[in-house]
């Protein structure tokens, strides 16, 4: 009896196994279109043989290493601008009385089609009589990553309890000094957070780029006109490798300083919550 | 600090309002607090307490009226001007800081240099018995050594006034009980000015100087706790402190011959101004006396006992009044009663306390 009963116990419920198995299909849906540039990349189009020139041609094309440069330098940008945005508009939220309008005007962007966007953009660059430029470029990628940098600032910041704000302006600090000291410490994760984010989205972010890019090339812009023009090449193989490699990691990154954030609130909760 | 006004007193609260929506949280309250003095503003929650509090520190903006601190206008000055401490429910610790590091941030500006600056962090440490906590981080004090911190750090400053909103509500009984003797020889030993908001009475009559009453908004009553305790100005100061009685009767005669008239006895109340409507008066339970030997300076009445009340140190005895009104007696001693008894009550007379209307 006791046995029998030990041995239904340990017997995986029938419905585990499905889950797994969809859970299974799901990561090959996600995953398996990431695979073959990897291995087409890592293989000589000639011999089949396995080598690594393709990324070593790379680093030798002339116009694809401008557009990487390009690419970072946007990023940066845009990794730096977005996030003082979206903070500032987060603290807009809080301030004034009118938070779900403000959330409503800074996300309506985001559900305006890519394209019509950077169309409507060019043209208002060229009523403005502003030429296209990196300048122009890291304004797009900017409008586009704002609405996601905020609401990452606003998560984090909806998690931070403001007085701790009056503690300080009862310690002596004005707005900006108890902002420096005390809340940005606290939200300091979801800004690093939302730069990070930014920073992916305006190395993605391909079409409202491309609208406005005028002479200057992007690594997307590239990819996407290569592909246009010349088709598949080994090297487009590598450069895609590399590229999901980065991401990858980026995002990892992304996940790890989360977990501290949650980490540390989490702390904080526990400890309130042991003095019931 | 600054040299008070001579005549100044260090708080004063002129006729200041503040609602919010339809909310009126501050009805006129006019009020003073001395130098040294342990105030304390009492009430239930949706009371106003709190929000007085907060127009003192400078965090709300009264809608109208004026605060002055040692006869300065303070009125329009941000919270970081004003010099002024305040303690929070939640402890309000930055998390972010050790125990040190948050005594030290209101004192960056003081110009101290680094020995006198650990200097002073030690002695305010040593103030709020944690010696030896400098380098702790707050998130893993307990909730009674956060709030010891958060004291600290107001205190740093060396402020004119310490407001403490609610500091002992997050606080299990018996620790409350002990920051309720801590704070009173903290606020000795600095002598600095506490202005002390809480909704717990025995909190108040514990710690403080002088205690106001507040409800709706409106101050109801400023005394000492003793004279706030045997002589309540209306039925809701009276009803606040658990343990009294509102009898309420009608008024016979006028002028200075008013006669407070219940179905149980008369009361000669002289001239009432601004009574209670219906008229009313307040005895405290252990006011009463159950068949006793009569003195002259007692009112006695008759009354039938309906049930008894077990509570430990004492016993409470519920009467009911000729006219069905019913009224509590406290006794320490175990009288041998059963319900249904006819007894004979007494109470000294001054100690049957007329009630005022309440404040609108």
């Amino acid at each position: 009896m006791a046995s029998r009963m030990t041995s239904s116990g340990r017997r995986t419920p029938p419905g585990r196994s499905l889950v797994w198995l969809f859970l299974i299909g799901i990561l090959v849906f996600l995953y398996a279109p990431l695979v073959p540039p990897v291995l087409l990349a890592l293989q000589d189009p000639a011999t089949g043989t396995l080598n690594v020139t393709s990324f070593g041609a790379i680093a030798g094309d002339q116009v694809l290493m401008g557009a990487l440069l390009n690419s970072v330098i946007r990023a940066i940008i845009v990794g730096i601008a977005a996030p003082l945005l979206g903070l500032a508009a987060a603290q807009a939220v809080r301030a004034f009385g009118i938070p779900r309008l403000i959330i409503t005007v800074i996300l309506l962007p985001l559900f305006i089609p890519g394209a019509s966007m950077g169309v409507s953009t060019s043209l208002f660059f060229k009523l403005t009589a502003i030429p296209p430029s990196l300048f122009t470029m890291a304004v797009v990628q900017i409008l586009w990553a704002l609405p996601f940098a905020f609401l990452i600032i606003l998560t984090v910041m909806s998690g931070f309890d403001t007085i701790y704000l009056e503690a300080a302006y009862t310690s002596g600090s004005n707005r900006l000094q108890a902002f420096w000291d005390i809340e940005l410490p606290q939200i300091a994760p979801g800004i690093s957070g939302a730069a990070i984010f930014s920073i992916i989205l305006s190395f993605n972010e391909t079409v409202r780029t491309a609208i406005v890019q005028g002479g200057n090339n992007t690594v997307q812009t590239f990819v996407w006109s290569r592909y246009q023009q010349v088709g598949l090449t080994p090297n487009m193989y590598a450069l895609m490798s590399l590229i999901i490699a980065v991401t990858l990691l980026l995002i990892l990154a992304l996940v790890v300083l989360g977990r501290r954030g949650q980490n540390k609130t989490q702390g904080r909760a526990v400890t309130t919550a042991s003095e019931g | 600090m600054q040299a008070a006004t001579a005549s100044a007193p260090l708080l004063h609260i002129r006729t200041v309002w503040k609602k919010f929506g339809d909310r009126v949280t501050a009805a006129g309250v006019d009020l003073q607090v001395g130098n040294g003095e342990f105030f304390t503003m009492l009430g239930p929650s949706g009371s106003g307490k709190s929000t007085v509090l907060r127009m003192i520190s400078g965090l709300e903006q009264p809608d109208d009226g004026r605060i002055l601190i040692n006869g300065e206008d303070v009125t329009d000055l941000p919270p970081w001007k004003r010099g002024l401490g305040m303690v929070f429910q939640q402890y309000a610790n930055f998390p972010h800081m050790s125990v040190a590091q948050n005594i030290g941030y209101g004192l960056r500006r003081s110009n101290l240099d680094r020995t006198a600056l650990r200097q002073r962090v030690s002695e305010l440490l040593d103030l709020v018995s944690l010696p030896g906590f400098q380098n702790k981080p707050v998130t893993q004090l307990s909730g009674g050594e956060q709030q010891r911190v958060a004291i600290a750090r107001a205190l740093a400053p060396r402020p004119r006034l310490l407001l403490l909103d609610e500091p002992l509500s997050a606080l299990d009984e018996k620790i409350r009980r002990e920051m309720q003797l801590q704070l009173k020889d903290i606020q000795r030993a600095t002598g600095t000015a506490f202005v002390y908001v809480t909704h717990d009475q025995e909190e108040a009559l514990t710690m403080s100087d002088r205690v106001a009453v507040l409800n709706w908004g409106y101050l109801v009553q400023i005394d000492a706790p003793l004279a706030l305790f045997r002589q309540p100005r209306t039925k809701f100061v009276a009803q606040f402190f658990r343990g009294s009685n509102v009898i309420e009767g009608r008024f016979t005669g006028s002028g200075a011959q008013t006669v407070f008239d219940c179905a149980a006895f008369r009361l000669d109340c002289g001239a009432v101004d601004n009574a209670a409507n219906p008229p009313a008066v307040a005895i405290r339970n252990e006011d009463i006396r159950i068949n006793p030997r009569a003195t002259e300076h007692e009112t006695t009445f008759d009354a039938v006992l309906e049930r008894v009340v077990y509570r430990g140190i004492y016993t409470d005895f519920q009467f009911k009044l000729a006219d069905g009104q019913i009224i509590v007696a406290s006794a320490t001693s175990g009288e041998a009663l059963d319900p249904g008894a006819k007894v004979r009550l007494a109470v000294r007379t001054d100690r049957i306390i007329p009630l005022h209307a309440e404040p609108s």
